[in-house]
């Protein structure tokens, strides 16, 4: 919602959103072009998710996890697996700890609570970004200096 | 099913293992007449405990107490021969299904009263699964909403020229992100009275410093204090207002901004909640007319709400630092 910062010095990610509501999906992909990257479609299915993934290039992919018709997003996840790619995230309302241990089984770079933080979504990008180029350092983190937590 | 029945006696014992045997044919019997045998049996937890009242080293009170231990929710019958309404009352008190008096001719009793112990067991385990499920399924649907309410300040912001007008709109979605925060380690603490403060805390710095793009350094210094919710919704948006408040208006010197955060009890009946920063500019310490003091209208709203008392000082100076002092109400260290 605020200066998420921007993706300076990178090739900007094309991102694929599966997410079934449609509005959750407009705020990502917000977030995701706020950060500098580009959202390349928006799927409320699996099998959407599927036309799209071989419609044209995806670097990466963020995965809702209860998806109406049949598959979810832990499904397409061990699909992507399978295809050998691309990397993907989870965004997920779901506080289940066994279906977060079904989404750690598959994995993915990060898996968010809804609702989501905004910055915290921008770091994952930044750390695909910079997996992406080889490990080159960036210039822009997404997550805060720390010093010390008692 | 493991089925253990622990009685001193081995006449009896032998009679409710026969009874058991015949109401539970794929049943394992074990059979428990002095304390190893009882260790033994107690190495994988039974489904179904039929236990006497006193045994020659422990009574059935003290085998029912080790059975919940290894199984909680394990269906027990007693079977003695001490029959007496006060031991009935007492049996049923501490937690066992049924109270069979002990003679062969009790034998169909005690296979009725185990039986229906079983299915009752069942019942409350399948309640409890259908409970954990709807609580699964509105958390999904809480969390949703709130995602979309949070999506929806944003949109509405975005479409709102005057800069004014659109940072407050961005401050309501910062509020409802910091109770959505809150809601979301509540349902992890897996306790829905209390969540920990501390860790939520340290969250909620690190969620606003990442929107932040100065590089500010936080210091946090929390004690991992369970709160009631009542107490932690308030100081939750209080916390995330004086934060908010000190990254938007503090100026801070550059690449050396500090944001201080301490939680900590400082005697038996209170707790402090400290936010500092060490930027200079004016600072509201009170809340101003009209609607430009909004977050510490708010503020000062709910530190009255929790009891608690706010003071302002310049600590660390240049630069503001916050105190809320709140009454513990009798919340255990």
């Amino acid at each position: 919602m605020a200066d998420h910062g921007s993706n300076t010095g990178h090739r900007p990610l094309k991102v694929l959103v599966v997410e079934d509501e449609l509005l959750i999906a407009d705020y990502l992909g917000q977030v995701i072009e706020d950060a500098g990257h580009e959202v390349v479609g928006i799927a409320p299915t699996v099998a959407a998710a599927l036309r799209l993934l071989d419609g044209g290039p995806v670097d990466l992919v963020s995965l809702d996890v209860k998806l109406p018709g049949g598959a979810d997003g832990v499904d397409l996840a061990g699909m992507l697996r399978a295809r050998g790619g691309p990397p993907f995230l989870f965004v997920t309302g779901s506080g289940d700890p066994a279906f977060r241990a079904r989404c750690e089984a598959t994995g993915p770079l990060a898996i968010l609570q809804k609702p989501l933080n905004p910055a915290a979504l921008t770091a994952v990008l930044a750390s695909a970004c910079r997996g992406a180029e080889g490990g080159r350092e960036s210039g822009q983190s997404g997550s805060p200096a720390r010093d010390s937590r008692g | 099913m493991r089925i253990l029945i622990a009685d001193d006696d081995p006449d009896f014992r032998g009679l409710a293992a026969r009874a058991m045997r015949r109401e539970f044919p794929e049943a394992e019997i074990l059979e428990a007449g002095d304390p190893a045998t009882l260790d033994q049996a107690l190495r994988a937890p039974p489904g179904l405990l039929v236990s006497d009242l006193e045994l020659n080293w422990t009574t059935g009170f003290e085998i029912l107490e080790r059975v919940r231990t290894v199984a909680p929710g394990c269906p027990a019958v007693m079977f003695t021969g001490t029959g007496s309404e006060e031991v009935a009352v007492r049996a049923i008190k501490a937690g066992f299904d049924d109270y069979v008096v002990k003679s062969a001719r009790q034998l169909q009793r005690l296979a009725a009263a185990t039986r229906a112990a079983v299915t009752r067991a069942e019942t409350r385990r399948g309640l409890e699964e259908n409970r954990d499920l709807l609580t699964q399924e509105l958390y999904h649907r809480l969390h949703n909403n709130l995602q979309l309410v949070v999506g929806l300040i944003s949109f509405t912001a975005r479409a709102i020229e005057d800069a004014d007008a659109r940072t407050k709109l961005q401050d309501l979605g910062r509020r409802v992100q910091s109770l959505s925060l809150l809601q979301e380690r509540l349902y992890r603490g897996g306790d829905f009275r209390r969540v920990d403060f501390a860790d939520f805390l340290g969250q909620l710095v690190d969620d606003l410093l990442g929107l932040d793009s100065r590089g500010v350094k936080a210091s946090v210094e929390v004690e991992a204090t369970p709160l009631p919710v009542d107490l932690a919704v308030p100081l939750a948006l209080v916390a995330n207002e004086l934060m908010t408040n000190s990254l938007q208006h503090a100026r801070f010197p550059e690449d050396e901004g500090r944001l201080g955060v301490r939680f900590h009890r400082i005697d038996a009946e209170r707790f402090r909640l400290e936010i500092s920063d060490n930027g200079s500019g004016e600072r509201p310490a009170e809340p101003k007319g009209g609607s430009g003091g909004l977050g510490m209208r708010l503020v000062h709203r709910l530190v009255q709400q929790v009891g608690g008392e706010m003071e302002t000082g310049g600590a660390s100076a240049p630069g503001t630092t916050w105190r809320i002092t709140v009454p513990t109400r009798g919340i255990a260290p």
